[in-house]
């Protein structure tokens, strides 16, 4: 079967500006602006056409976790590990306000029409790990989620026209909150075996792809957080993204960072995976890191795709007429015969 | 240390192990009762009648007594007495004279050794009967061999926790077995492959048929078990005792006690399980296999002096041994017919340090690898000696080879051999023997300055391949090997396995593997693979470790010559109807994962239908969350403007 041609000939920009491992690539609604954090604290604009370095966001005094474009790209807001959450100008990269937490702020996230924002902190520093809504014009504080001590969010996500949000906790549960009261309206205690590592939400928001450690990435609906489908690999899972105009699958990860100096890259499993979405089949793999892929995304457009590693590289790459073309061997008028079962 | 635990200590110290102790004195049992008056006769009569012909040690000889209440002078004997000798030889040749002596009308004597008391005390009072193993019938044995596909069968014991898996080989292995902690030491399929032998501390377990039915042998400590070539035996190995059971019952035919030298130990059957040879320092052991009796041959060793080495022929009860030089009378080599035990060929030879007998597979030749001791000093040569064993009185043609050989093999089913030779680099020789042509052993080909030593010899002759391949421990090797065709002498194919430490064939002939095993000392990627006959990978596995990798061996083949012949004949039909049922299998296997893909997609388009449906009734809802409504937005065309330096110029213009 042709099925691993689909990625054969995909080939990449190399953007080198971070110096320390990446922690989240993510395209804006357009697909034409890519943004990349890192460990070192720099968060850069790229063009997802040229791999132009446009600008970078100054300000923050530690790691930048996450980040998320509003979906006009004009602002973009910032989590970092200085115990604060920024929001930017876009074009001028201007701070245009800051937010103090009392820990580290892993994750940030605007709300489906840019009202809303909501931050994740964890539970170092004595605190709680918590999510905290915010209006994002008043910066009022709108509600807060709080864990128990030992207990942390890894993951959040907003869902069903913002009134919920979906996150993934370390103790490998989902759960989904009623944004307005905090209550908890659904949960998965099984969804996964080990740390979920990320959660990625369809184009139509009607379901979101987690990743885990458990060598697993899963889909699950968004309403009764339902699993959907199983992708398994053989190397624990940083991210998972979904291309919506093909239907495919894009998977990423690798050995711990502590014990990637003791493998070879090519047995280090640094690889993309690349799943049919419906059938859960590998169709193919993309190679090129040196070290676990840390972040990886699609486009919205489904024209390329990033992926961020520990080697502290960036990979953009753009679909090429060969990926755009394949299609997996199936009849399109076939139909299961009795005797075969 | 407290005065308690010390005096435990002590105690311990002082026990006594009954098993290493006392083995130099005998009880003798069935003595008379009798009081203090009788009791100097009695001892006088025993010493007189009774001992006069053993050598015991004078005036070891007591009897214990129980004395009458309060007095020291008044007793009865219990009824037995000890008897000490210098050595423990001696006390046990005195237990087979003792035992069973007529002392008067009415008793009679039984002896045993003091160090056996505890055994026959320890004996149960209640009679377990011996468990009765099923019959399973011969077909049910054999059931591996009616697969539909003909497919050959093989076993790897891989991962830390010792599982085994059975697998049917083919472009795509399908497990038939598989088991966590099936063995605790070594698995051993069987000659002709009916059981898959397991070890474990206990004793070995084999396993036979289609539903593995198990079957075992209880024999603790042992390090080793070997089959007989019909599979009707079964032998296993302990430092303390040598057993040999019927596989089929279940039942210990006869314990052997080992010698202190490891490889005197070594039972070898002859081809049809009748005879079951040994080599002792005094000669050979033969012993006779009949009604589930192993009887010593004519009931004595057949004296060899200085007996090295023996070894049976492949086909015929024969053997071939070997005798070192001493002094001025030559080393030989001699083959023994049995049971008459006439001597078929003898052959002096001299300047001989070292010989290896390689019987040819079907019983024809038999090749003695001598390897010189040369009186000049570093000069290495060898000799191969090749007996004609179905000529007429057995003619010997002799190969000098200048060179130090290390390795040899016959072609099975063919008159070709091959020997390797050199140091560091090495030559192949491929040579072919022939009684009838007028120089018998004729070199057919030389591949030079190779590093292959390891030769495997595809079961069906013809094929050949040479590995340089692992062999001590410590080694590196890179796990190289060639294919070779001796029928038209070519190179058919050459590749590598990293590290790999053998190359096995299938019985069929028809694939080969190569494996990388932990029990080698390869710590790097452990795994093995499996060729066709052409070199090409079938089928690859990697494992964290892999302990042991072996064919199922298969007996051999029913069909007579003429039936063979009609087989060859008739080749191209059988070839077209295989073809045909490959194709067959690729398509049903295609169907099945079109349904399986329809299945999947069906489900997954049922869940997308109803998800939309969903998202459709809350579309009111997001168009006021984003005050537009995201499916009438057009598309707007992206512009992007770039600008590329295709080249910079510096032209000088000229003045005016």
């Amino acid at each position: 079967m042709s099925a691993k041609s689909v990625s054969s000939t995909i080939r990449p920009f190399q953007l080198r500006g971070h110096a320390r491992p990446l922690t989240h690539v993510r395209f804006n609604n357009d697909g034409d602006l890519l943004m990349t954090t890192c460990k070192e604290g720099t968060s850069l604009l790229w063009s997802s056409y040229t791999g132009e370095l446009l600008g970078s966001y100054e300000g923050h005094g530690g790691v930048v976790w996450s980040f998320d474009f509003t979906s006009d790209s004009r602002k973009i807001i910032t989590a970092s590990g200085d115990m604060t959450s920024r929001l930017w100008d876009t074009e001028t990269g201007k701070e245009l306000h800051m937010i103090s937490a009392p820990s580290t702020v892993s994750d940030a996230s605007f709300s489906v029409g840019n009202k809303m924002f909501f931050i994740v902190t964890v539970n170092n520093m004595n605190q709680h790990s918590s999510i905290v809504i915010y209006d994002a014009t008043s910066f009022e504080l709108i509600n807060r989620i709080e864990l128990p001590r030992d207990l942390r969010f890894t993951c959040a996500l907003w869902a069903d026209c913002n009134t919920r949000i979906i996150a993934s906790l370390s103790d490998h549960t989902i759960v989904s909150y009623n944004v307005r009261t905090g209550e908890t309206t659904g949960q998965a205690t099984t969804a996964h075996k080990d740390t979920i590592t990320d959660m990625q939400m369809s184009h139509d928001g009607t379901y979101f792809i987690t990743s885990s450690r458990d060598m697993t990435a899963k889909i699950f609906d968004i309403h009764e957080l339902s699993q959907i489908r199983v992708y398994t690999t053989d190397s624990p899972l940083n991210s998972a993204s979904i291309d919506n105009i093909k239907g495919h699958i894009f998977l990423g990860g690798g050995q711990d960072a502590s014990q990637v100096t003791t493998t070879h890259a090519r047995s280090g499993k640094f690889e993309t995976r690349i799943y049919h979405e419906a059938l859960a089949e590998e169709l193919g793999r993309v190679r090129g890191h040196f070290g676990p892929i840390n972040t990886l995304h699609v486009s919205p457009q489904g024209t390329h795709f990033a992926t961020g590693g520990e080697d502290g590289f960036v990979r953009l790459h753009e679909f090429d007429q060969n990926y755009h073309d394949f299609k997996i061997e199936f009849d399109e008028n076939f139909e299961p015969s009795a005797d075969v079962n | 240390m407290s005065a308690d635990t010390l005096a435990l200590s002590e105690l311990q110290l002082h026990s006594i192990n009954l098993d290493e102790k006392f083995q130099n004195v005998v009880v003798i049992y069935n003595t008379p009762v009798v009081t203090q008056e009788k009791y100097d006769r009695l001892m006088q009569i025993i010493t007189l009648k009774v001992l006069s012909n053993i050598d015991y040690i004078k005036g070891t000889l007591e009897m214990p007594k129980t004395y009458v209440d309060g007095s020291t002078e008044e007793f009865t004997t219990k009824g037995f007495c000890f008897v000490a000798f210098d050595n423990a030889d001696k006390a046990a040749d005195a237990v087979k004279k003792l035992d069973g002596t007529a002392f008067s009308a009415t008793i009679t004597f039984s002896a045993i050794l003091m160090s056996d008391v505890p055994k026959y005390a320890n004996l149960p009072d209640e009679f377990v009967p011996p468990e009765i193993y099923p019959l399973i019938p011969n077909e049910e044995k054999r059931s591996w061999l009616l697969d539909s596909r003909h497919r050959d069968q093989y076993a790897v014991h891989f991962d830390e926790i010792n599982s085994i898996r059975v697998c049917w080989a083919g472009e795509e292995p399908e497990q038939c077995a598989f088991r966590n902690n099936w063995v605790d030491s070594e698995f051993k399929w069987s000659s002709k492959g009916t059981y898959l032998g397991t070890g474990h501390s206990q004793g070995v377990a084999l396993w036979c048929g289609s539903n593995w039915t198990r079957f075992r042998y209880a024999h603790p400590k042992i390090y080793g078990f070997e089959f007989s070539p019909n599979d009707n035996y079964l032998v296993t190995y302990s430092f303390e005792s040598i057993i040999i059971w019927e596989c089929s019952t279940g039942e210990a035919l006869r314990t052997f006690t080992p010698s202190a030298t490891g490889s005197t130990n070594v039972l070898r059957f002859s081809h049809d399980d009748r005879y079951v040879a040994r080599a002792t320092s005094a000669g050979l052991q033969i012993y006779e296999i009949a009604n589930n009796e192993i009887t010593l041959l004519n009931k004595k060793i057949y004296t060899v002096d200085r007996l090295a080495d023996f070894a049976w022929s492949p086909t015929d009860n024969m053997l071939a041994y070997w005798v070192p030089e001493s002094g001025n009378s030559p080393a030989c080599v001699s083959l023994l017919n049995v049971p008459r035990l006439t001597v078929a060929r003898t052959k002096s030879l001299f300047n001989v340090s070292h010989c290896v007998l390689v019987w040819h597979p079907d019983g024809d030749f038999l090749a003695v690898r001598i390897d010189r001791s040369g009186k000049v000093a570093l000069k290495i040569a060898a000799n191969i000696e090749v007996f004609f064993i179905r000529e007429r009185q057995i003619p010997v043609e002799s190969l000098e080879i200048p060179d130090n050989v290390v390795n040899f093999a016959w072609e099975p089913k063919g008159s070709r051999f091959v020997l390797v030779r050199g140091v560091a680099t090495y030559t192949i020789d491929i040579y072919n023997v022939d009684a009838k042509a007028r120089t018998s052993i004729q070199k057919l080909k030389s591949l030079e300055r190779k590093s292959h030593r390891s030769i495997s010899w595809s079961p069906r002759g013809q094929f050949v391949v040479f590995g340089s391949l692992r062999i001590m421990p410590t080694e590196s090797a890179p796990g190289t090997f060639e294919i070779w065709n001796t029928h038209d002498l070519e190179l058919v194919h050459n590749s590598s396995h990293d590290q790999a430490s053998h190359l096995l064939w299938d019985p069929s002939g028809r694939y080969f593997a190569s494996v990388v095993s932990i029990r080698d000392g390869s710590n790097s990627e452990n795994g093995f693979r499996i060729y066709d006959f052409k070199g090409k990978i079938l089928h690859s596995e990697k494992h964290s470790m892999v302990h042991r990798f072996a064919w199922r061996p298969r007996p051999a083949s029913l069909l007579n010559e003429e039936q063979r012949a009609g087989v060859m004949k008739n080749m191209r039909k059988f070839a077209q109807e295989f073809r045909r049922q490959d194709e067959a299998r690729g398509s049903r296997a295609k169907t099945e994962l079109l349904t399986r893909r329809y299945n999947s997609l069906v489900e997954w388009n049922r869940f997308r239908e109803a998800a939309i449906a969903r998202s459709e009734e809350d579309h009111d809802r997001r168009v006021a969350l984003l005050g537009f409504d995201p499916s009438q937005v057009q598309e707007a065309p992206v512009t992007v403007q770039m600008e590329f330096i295709i080249e910079e110029r510096t032209t000088v213009l000229p003045k005016n």
